[in-house]
């Protein structure tokens, strides 16, 4: 079967953040340690999320799940349920700063003709 | 004269871009602070090796952009500073995941703005590839050269073996060879645009930098070998991708 990356791409980062989460939990052996890598995955999740918020919106919420669910598979020795609760609220919170303008949102201008780089 | 003119009159950062260092030196400086080794896993014991630790993350970071936006000013641009939110938590899961023994440093991301009135007459005018990779470039030197200093220091009398100068050695090289990789915004990314040839050369020189330095092979051979490395890299990419 050929493999189509172009189209397929969601799937495929879905698939790699979901491997790279379960790495990162197996290898944390310390809840507040679980915690906090957790609290900063959410942290970007939020800031992900808002800077997609007009396209491709379903993809990033896959692509985020796919973290998540590799994550809570890896922290099989910890409470899961504080895991995702830690991982929504962090969420929430970066997408609400975004949105009120607390943090700045940066998208690189890569057109040569405006005079900004 | 007329680039300290210049630097006196377009230098200074503005508020959004000293917070964006500070946040930036914070991060960098608990990331080199995981780094040391302890001995007793305590909150006090941490503590006493943060403020070094944020000293020295300061130091490289500082010296990077300062170089960044003292050259960009003398081709007639300004450098600006922004923090790059998702290399910073990165950069931050990483330490923790590998207790501090990785550590992943680059500065934020370098936007470019045209200074009009200090490009008048100027071959290629607006912003283009080929003039904007000048400053990065320096930046990245000026992190090579505070190594080779320190790695000098490191091998006279008083300071050989000191962790700190250790830190200090290893906090700039990772800035170095980091920035260099061909990664959005990254600043090797730049390079890489304005040409693959030269960006074969500048990578391999401070790949070759930064593993003298590391190995400690001295201060003529450290200077020598990054040369050697960077010829053969551009040589070796001349021959097998472009005359291909």
């Amino acid at each position: 079967m050929k493999v189509n990356y172009m189209l397929n791409w969601a799937e495929y980062f879905t698939v790699l953040l979901m491997v790279i989460g379960f790495l990162i939990a197996i290898t944390l052996d310390n809840m507040a340690l679980n915690l906090a890598v957790i609290f900063i995955a959410g942290l970007m999740a939020g800031r992900l999320l808002y800077g997609r918020e007009k396209m491709h919106k379903f993809t990033h919420y896959l692509i985020v799940a796919g973290f998540l669910v590799g994550y809570m598979l890896g922290s099989y020795s910890y409470s899961r349920k504080i895991i995702a609760a830690v991982f929504v609220i962090s969420t929430i919170l970066s997408y609400w700063l975004h949105k009120k303008g607390y943090v700045g949102k940066y998208l690189p201008v890569k057109d040569p003709h405006k005079q900004h780089w | 004269m007329e680039l300290l003119d210049r630097i006196r009159k377009y230098f200074a950062f503005d508020s959004g871009e000293l917070n964006a260092l500070l946040i930036t030196i914070t991060i960098y400086g608990l990331i080199v602070s995981f780094s040391f080794d302890i001995g007793e896993a305590s909150l006090a014991a941490w503590s006493r090796y943060l403020l070094p630790s944020l000293l020295i993350a300061a130091l490289a970071i500082m010296i990077h952009v300062a170089v960044i936006r003292a050259a960009s000013l003398r081709i007639g641009y300004k450098a600006e500073y922004k923090m790059n939110y998702y290399v910073l938590a990165f950069a931050l899961v990483l330490s923790i995941v590998t207790r501090g023994r990785i550590y992943f440093i680059v500065p934020g991301i370098i936007m470019f703005h045209m200074l009009e009135g200090l490009r008048i007459g100027k071959f290629r005018y607006g912003i283009n590839w080929w003039e904007v990779r000048w400053p990065l470039f320096f930046g990245v030197l000026s992190n090579i050269l505070l190594a080779l200093l320190f790695r000098v220091l490191s091998n006279v009398g008083n300071f050989a073996g000191n962790p700190l100068i250790e830190k200090v050695i290893l906090v700039n090289l990772s800035i170095a060879f980091f920035s260099m990789l061909p990664l959005p915004d990254f600043e090797g990314l730049y390079i890489y645009f304005s040409s693959t040839l030269v960006y074969a050369f500048t990578f391999s020189l401070m790949a070759g930098a930064c593993l003298a330095i590391y190995l400690n092979l001295g201060f003529w051979v450290s200077i020598i070998i990054p040369i050697v490395i960077g010829v053969s890299g551009w040589l070796i990419y001349l021959v097998k991708v472009e005359m291909k």
